[in-house]
């Protein structure tokens, strides 16, 4: 995945093979993308009679070691049906490698957006401007919420009622810190805590599962688009939410933290939620409750680089954020009272 | 065995050399995201070699002191007795008996919260707040997570 000599020859086969209009096409500019820490990211170039288009190239890491393991082919079938019913910016799914045989590893590849990420676009503009990708980013996140549930994939689980949805979010919980083998006194006092103040119910929705700063993109044009759909599920709109809260405190700036007021006054307009359902208060709550996935991941793969079975330096450097993210956690349940 | 200059001194060197010398010479951007996270790794080892020994046996006895009083105030807490049972036959090894008072601790922190007992519940969020502060000294003051846009 790291050779561009390789993956140069690799992705040129592939799109000649998948695509009629691309026979004999060269691949140029194979460039690895920073930043993402469980797939393998590359943005490259096509050139074919004179036509040129930039993709981006989504795998899973070779030989596995990604740190949450979760199934391309369901993000496929996701951001497929995204881009067919439309309403929804994200950039478009083209091509497919599912088993890997022709890339070296199950692999997206996906339209590139001419833009920039939206953490280097709320970095270059002050408090004012983040304040306005603020509102823009309510607008993208109401949007995902608003897509309609009965249409979505047959492999994105259905809750049978949002107390059921919560009570296996809570069990997670649990269940993650007992598999592990290092104790987390942190996980198991917040995971009481989840238990007994849980918020008034929402209506479950499509949830991206990763709505973070990073995972936006910006267009020449000011749009935003989201990408990196691989925990996309049927859930508590919420947890986007509290989990963008989450990652704002370590990859700042959190665009929702600085006018949360007016973000979350956006957000109930344009969903129709109340404030009794979307507050600081429950917000706060799904930062909480949401990181348990992602959390999970990490656990998991630093008790395998405990046990020897994998190295890795991305792996060891998660266990640095494990604690920051206990700072976290504190810091809303302190806040919360 | 040598001693001087001490494990915390190598690491901080190899760390600063990381970031100085080999970081700019690199030309590919992931390359060098994995360099500074060799640097933050290292200088969190570095903070750990000088520390955790202390911390483990301070935190150790003062969980095990609390947990203690919250099984004695808390009835029916059969997880929190046998995580203390555990923790009170001994071992020679400091992270294990870390790890089993943390269990209690674990514990404590789960049965006090749904018990009308403030005071303990204040004493077993300390205990969690001190732990959490030798972590954040781990890590260092303004971390951020490295290679993120």
């Amino acid at each position: 995945m790291s050779d561009a000599a390789v993956m140069s020859q690799r992705l040129a086969a592939f799109l000649s093979a998948e695509d009629s209009t691309f026979a004999g096409c060269e691949v140029a500019d194979y460039q690895p993308i920073v930043g993402g820490i469980s797939r393998m990211m590359a943005r490259f170039t096509v050139k074919c009679d004179g036509r040129v288009e930039q993709f981006v190239l989504r795998a899973d890491p070779p030989g596995g070691g990604a740190i949450l393991e979760t199934d391309r082919g369901a993000e496929w079938a996701l951001i497929r049906h995204l881009v067919d019913t439309g309403g929804l910016s994200l950039p478009a799914a083209r091509y497919f490698d599912r088993d890997g045989s022709a890339l070296g590893t199950p692999a997206i590849i996906m339209e590139a957006i001419e833009g920039t990420s939206l953490v280097s676009a709320a970095r270059a503009v002050d408090l004012a401007g983040q304040c306005g990708l603020g509102l823009q980013l309510a607008d993208l996140v109401a949007t995902v919420h608003q897509a309609s549930v009965t249409d979505l994939p047959n492999h994105l689980a259905r809750p049978s009622s949002w107390d059921t949805y919560l009570d296996g979010r809570i069990a997670e919980w649990a269940a993650v810190e007992r598999s592990h083998k290092a104790p987390d006194p942190f996980m198991r006092y917040v995971g009481a805590w989840l238990d007994t103040h849980r918020p008034p119910a929402a209506p479950l929705t499509l949830v991206h599962g990763d709505f973070q700063i990073a995972n936006v993109m910006v267009d020449g044009g000011g749009a935003l688009s989201l990408v990196d759909w691989e925990l996309g599920h049927i859930g508590d709109p919420r947890e986007d939410l509290g989990w963008f809260r989450l990652v704002g405190a370590t990859t700042p700036p959190d665009l929702i933290g600085v006018d949360e007021a007016s973000f979350l006054a956006r957000y109930r307009e344009l969903t129709g939620l109340s404030d009794e359902i979307v507050n600081p208060g429950t917000v706060a709550y799904f930062t909480i409750l949401g990181s348990a996935q992602v959390f999970s991941g990490i656990l998991g793969q630093a008790a395998l680089l405990a046990e020897g079975k994998v190295r890795s330096t991305a792996i060891a450097y998660t266990v640095l954020v494990q604690s920051f993210i206990h700072g976290v956690w504190l810091g809303a349940l302190s806040a919360l009272g | 065995m040598i001693t001087r200059p001490s494990t915390s001194q190598l690491l901080r060197t190899v760390s600063h050399d990381l970031l100085a010398v080999v970081a700019p010479a690199i030309d590919d951007q992931a390359v060098v995201v994995t360099v500074q996270m060799m640097a933050a790794v290292l200088d969190a080892a570095a903070v750990r070699c000088e520390n955790e020994a202390n911390w483990m046996r301070a935190e150790s006895a003062a969980i095990l002191e609390v947990a203690a009083r919250v099984a004695a105030a808390i009835p029916d807490t059969a997880e929190l007795d046998a995580a203390l049972a555990a923790s009170a036959v001994g071992d020679s090894d400091a992270v294990e008996a870390y790890e089993r008072a943390s269990e209690a601790l674990s514990c404590a922190a789960e049965v006090v919260l749904g018990a009308d007992l403030p005071d303990l519940r204040g004493e077993v969020e300390q205990l969690l707040a001190a732990r959490l502060a030798n972590e954040l000294t781990v890590i260092g003051a303004n971390f951020e997570v490295i290679g993120r846009g």
